[in-house]
């Protein structure tokens, strides 16, 4: 065979060894495209789960600022009903003291009036009894 | 498919279209003994609708950015361009052909076409940028 004859095997070869190395780097390259495009898939999921995370957390946000809004709200309201008890309670027990003052008064006077009333009655018994007119 | 690949496939195709054509129309400028090697398996004629087909093919996957398409038209402008590599490597060889200059650049593009062909064309966030776009184009079309 002459030198013409292997340039051409040569060549020959050279084009069926290229096609085929070009058709397996072509299939890895294919991979490589459908591996990163899995990844960016999951990624895109990742970013879409954080990003309705986000809306929930600011939803629960916005709950535990109203909730405790209303806390403060009935807590305000529960202040003023027991200043407003409170007061109710020292005016009753205002009245009862000046009630039990009176009806101590009047009880000691009723006493008084007793002990005066048994002390004359004594007295005119004591003159009636004991120093009778012979 | 990303602008680099779209633009190594129009490069591509401007390579292999003028080499091609001029293998075509003006096969008589082909008269240097480097291409002896190639002209033995093939008239040029043949080498230049290689060439033109190879070309096309690169051109219309850059421009429809379609992958098999691109992908095909890669292998075929790698596979060319390593058996003209391996022609003026013969003819320098035989002292067809004086200076190695030609087939050291001839052996590196073609070897950058194998790179090319091992590589993703497409970028993995482009499909999801185009639902993005969309999206908010919707959106937009809904609120005005």
């Amino acid at each position: 065979m002459d030198f013409q004859g292997v340039a051409s095997l040569i060549l020959a070869f050279v084009a069926v060894a290229g096609a085929v190395t070009s058709y397996l780097l072509s299939k890895r390259g294919q991979k490589k495209d459908e591996l990163h495009q899995e990844a960016a898939n999951r990624l895109a999921e990742r970013i879409q789960t954080l990003e309705e995370m986000k809306t929930i957390i600011g939803h629960l946000r916005e709950e535990v600022s109203d909730l405790r809004n209303e806390i403060d709200r009935i807590e305000a309201l529960g202040e003023r009903r027991l200043t407003t008890q409170k007061e109710r309670c020292r005016s009753r027990l205002d009245a009862l003291s000046a009630t039990l003052t009176a009806l101590n008064g009047v009880v000691l006077s009723e006493v008084a009036r007793a002990s005066t009333v048994e002390a004359v009655e004594g007295a005119q018994q004591h003159v009636d009894n004991d120093h009778r007119e012979p | 498919m990303t602008v680099r690949a779209r633009a190594y496939l129009l490069v591509a195709a401007v390579r292999h279209s003028l080499v091609g054509i001029f293998a075509l129309v003006a096969a008589d400028t082909f008269k240097s003994t480097s291409f002896l090697p190639l002209l033995n398996v093939a008239p040029l004629w043949v080498w230049g609708l290689f060439s033109v087909g190879a070309g096309l093919l690169a051109g219309f996957g850059a421009i429809q950015g379609g992958l098999p398409v691109a992908r095909a038209a890669l292998m075929l402008s790698a596979t060319l361009t390593a058996v003209v590599a391996a022609s003026l490597l013969i003819a320098v060889f035989t002292g067809q052909l004086t200076s190695p200059t030609g087939p050291i650049i001839w052996v590196a593009v073609a070897l950058k076409d194998f790179i090319q062909c091992g590589d993703p064309l497409r970028s993995p966030f482009e499909v999801l940028m185009t639902r993005i776009d969309d999206e908010e184009a919707e959106r937009d079309a809904e609120a005005t």
